[in-house]
């Protein structure tokens, strides 16, 4: 069920009437973990057992890791085994599946069988992480675990961030489950802004870049021109997708009372790489600091490594990270670790996270290049394969014939086109108030566009991928 | 609320406006019916072929039809002189609509109208019927197609929909805004800076996207997004899909005129590396035993090993020096099963 869909008009309206009707904060509780199992069952019934599964025996384990202090590290042990076993199994059984049943016929061992394709169920990388970074701060007491099991259950399973984040932490989520919540009127108000939004970023936007994007990755041969501005265009699709899932995702948790994280913060508009990933799927990246960059960056000072390895092991591995839970493939990892090298190089000449530019010209000139790093880097990330990468960049020529400078120059135009809305609502939200008279205009401008485009069958939200 | 209040305001007003303006302008009817409409004019272009070559046979699909088979190798191996109807992209409303509006208004009468199809499109009416299949069924559709509206749109339409085509005409036109925008860039930019006009763009756009210029299997994920639908445990589920799709239709003008109807399952790799989704055997079994009771008739070439992905250029289209197989493997199938 995605947002945008009649289905999840009228599953929603059923389940937020029942939630304020119920109002006492237990029976709102069960009735929002009950509209997220089936929110989440609705495609494939089976992936709500796992997910059932698996967050019985995280809540068993956070409890375990408090009550049996001599135990804490067995039990994080085995719920890194649980959840990461499952999101390898589930993401990366199709990537090695080939080259083991490849294997496995060079000893003469027929073994077929296995290259029966895994479906990854919605929403299990963020889950996944979600549980990770609860169980990891109840092991480093930085978390005092929840007894109830029916918090515990919907802080996972929230069906608004479960299939797409954000990856709100525990300290932020949980509280707000155990609080009682009664509706407000600004629920609504700070709600509507964010659902405009919203369908307009995913149906004006994204789902109409989507179509040339596509094309172009998947012909044979495009020229060089002709993949950067396809790039160019994915780095529009990709933003106005996944801001837009966000945004609903936002809204949605407003309506029901909660304030959940915010994801990004103009992004595109970064000086380096580190300011990039503070901006760009923040909650994501802030998790992988907090549990994967700080922690080997803390194990290296303590073990008096050298400085440059220190530096630049941490950002590397962190992005690698980042890069194979994006997907099963080369192309994610050379894109995360692209990421890695590109923070270390920064670093490396004094543009690390805290650098600021001296003057305008050479903040200008920063963003111009790191803006045409995101562009090429999510070439990579959108490539097919790297293969086809390398062919189309070594053998393919610049501009071509005429044929393919017109469809480079309607490429162009489409994603410029397309992305003029999302400049203009950044320069307003810097220069006007939230309740100007001009906002009004926008969002009555995107709601009419949205109605002309809309489209009944939308297609899913790219990050469902992840 | 303040901000709300004069966000809603506004919308309602410049909704009323827009509206106004395009009923007004005879732009669209108030309300309007929430299935698109056609103009009266149809291609005749199959009648008057089919009048001119009398053929015994039709052989009617999409893009496989066009360039899977070797017509005249067919017509040899058939004996019998065969006439081709290939819409590329198209699916069973566009059938329909050939059989019903080109077809059987020949006066010549073929013997059988052969469907080459895969996976469940005989029973998925609302497969490629918006946007530029639109106006591919703009073609062949008259002005009243009462069960082309029905089939195709009306029942998939959910209510909001239906409303929102009925009674807010920029929901109803929208596509028109759409195209106008897409006017622009395919228009004025490349005019601007490469003198291509918009026949040339529409040419660029035709030579450099079509299934030969496709990379597989990298160019299959777009295509296979689309196609899911087809793989739904809706559209595999025969018995409840045939009622409401163009299938008993076809099958009782091909009856009622005389017409032998066979309906061939046409070669694929669509599952060369990935497992068949879950129930298209049984769909097809359904299908099969369908066509038997009711005097239509079927062929599967789908499991046929003559072919191998080595044969094909993407998941459903063969190389140019792997048609004659097809060809071959076509005739097979149907000499038992033609009158």
């Amino acid at each position: 069920m995605i947002f945008t869909s009649y289905d999840f008009l009228i599953f929603f309206v059923v389940v937020f009437s029942l939630y304020w009707l119920a109002r006492r904060r237990q029976w709102q509780n069960i009735l929002l973990l009950v509209a997220s199992y089936i929110f989440y069952a609705w495609v494939h019934p089976w992936y709500a057992l796992m997910l059932g599964l698996s967050t019985l025996a995280d809540y068993g384990l956070a409890l375990g890791v408090v009550r049996n202090q001599s135990r804490a590290r067995l039990f994080l042990t085995l719920s890194l085994i649980l959840n990461l076993g499952l999101l390898g199994f589930f993401k990366y059984y199709n990537f090695f599946s080939e080259g083991l049943v490849a294997a496995l016929t060079d000893i003469g061992i027929q073994a077929d069988a296995l290259l029966v394709r895994i479906l990854l169920p919605a929403g299990l990388s963020f889950f996944t992480l979600k549980k990770l970074g609860y169980l990891i701060d109840v092991s480093r007491g930085d978390l005092e675990p929840t007894r109830s099991l029916l918090d515990f259950s919907l802080f996972v399973a929230f069906f608004p961030q479960i299939n797409a984040g954000p990856i709100d932490r525990a300290q932020k989520l949980l509280p707000q489950i155990q609080s009682d919540r009664v509706w407000k009127a600004e629920n609504f108000y700070s709600a509507w802004p964010l659902i405009v939004m919203g369908f307009f970023k995913k149906v004006v936007i994204a789902d109409t870049i989507r179509v040339v994007v596509d094309r172009v990755f998947s012909l044979k041969e495009p020229t060089i021109a002709l993949l950067l501005a396809a790039s160019l265009g994915f780095a529009l699709q990709i933003l106005a997708d996944f801001s837009a899932y966000t945004d609903l995702a936002r809204a949605i948790a407003r309506l029901f009372g909660f304030d959940t994280s915010e994801n990004f913060r103009s992004p595109y508009l970064a000086l380096t790489p580190t300011d990039f990933w503070n901006r760009w799927h923040i909650t994501l990246s802030t998790w992988l600091r907090d549990y994967i960059f700080f922690p080997l960056r803390r194990a290296f000072l303590r073990a008096h490594t050298p400085r440059w390895l220190t530096d630049s092991i941490p950002p590397l591995v962190t992005m690698f990270v980042s890069g194979l839970w994006h997907g099963a493939g080369w192309t994610f990892v050379v894109w995360g670790l692209a990421y890695g090298v590109l923070i270390v190089l920064y670093q490396a000449i004094g543009m690390g996270g805290a650098w600021k530019p001296a003057h305008k010209l050479s903040g200008f000139a920063a963003w111009l290049v790191m803006f045409a790093f995101i562009v090429i880097t999510f070439a990579i990330f959108r490539a097919p394969t790297l293969e086809w990468l390398f062919t189309v960049l070594a053998s393919g020529s610049i501009f071509g014939s005429l044929d393919f400078q017109a469809v480079t120059v309607v490429t162009l135009s489409m994603t410029a086109f397309y992305a003029a809305p999302l400049v203009v609502k950044m320069l307003m939200d810097r220069t006007l108030r939230a309740d100007s008279f001009w906002h009004d205009l926008y969002y009555v401008t995107a709601t009419v566009a949205m109605l002309a485009y809309l489209n009944s069958s939308s297609p899913d939200f790219i990050y469902f991928q992840f | 609320m303040k901000a709300f209040l004069r966000y809603f305001s506004l919308l309602i007003l410049s909704l009323a406006l827009l509206s106004a303006w395009i009923v007004a302008g005879g732009r669209a009817d108030f309300p309007a019916s929430a299935a698109p409409t056609f103009d009266a004019g149809i291609d005749m272009t199959h009648r008057d072929g089919i009048d001119a070559r009398q053929p015994r046979i039709v052989l009617l699909g999409d893009s496989m039809v066009e360039e899977n088979v070797d017509l005249a190798a067919l017509s040899r191996a058939l004996g019998q002189d065969v006439y081709r109807i290939g819409y590329p992209g198209s699916s069973s409303a566009m059938w329909y609509l050939s059989i019903k509006n080109n077809i059987l208004q020949a006066a010549h009468r073929p013997k059988a109208v052969v469907i080459l199809f895969r996976d469940s499109v005989p029973t998925t009416p609302t497969y490629r019927v918006g946007g530029k299949f639109n106006a591919m069924l703009d073609t062949l559709a008259g002005a009243d197609e009462e069960t082309l509206l029905q089939r195709a749109f009306l029942a998939s339409m959910n209510p909001l929909e239906k409303t929102a085509r009925q009674f807010l005409p920029a929901y109803r036109l929208g596509y028109q805004a759409r195209d106008s925008v897409e006017f622009l860039h395919r228009v004025a930019f490349p005019r601007l800076l490469l003198h291509c006009n918009r026949r040339c763009v529409d040419a660029a756009f035709l030579d450099i996207f079509n299934f030969r210029t496709i990379a597989p299997p990298a160019a299959n994920d777009p295509v296979a997004q689309e196609e899911a639908v087809l793989y739904s445990h809706r559209a595999l589920d025969f018995s409840a899909q045939v009622r409401d799709s163009f299938l008993p239709e076809i099958i009782r003008l091909c009856r009622e005129n005389g017409i032998q109807l066979i309906l061939i399952r046409g070669k694929t790799i669509s599952f060369a590396d990935l497992p068949e989704p879950r129930g298209l055997d049984a769909y097809i079994f359904d299908l099969q035993d369908y066509l038997t009771k009711n005097g239509a008739s079927f062929a599967d070439l789908e499991a046929d090993a003559r072919l191998g992905t080595g044969d094909f250029i993407d998941r459903f289209h063969v190389q140019p020096e792997a048609r004659g197989t097809y060809t071959q493997m076509l005739a097979e199938a149907l000499i038992p099963l033609l009158p």
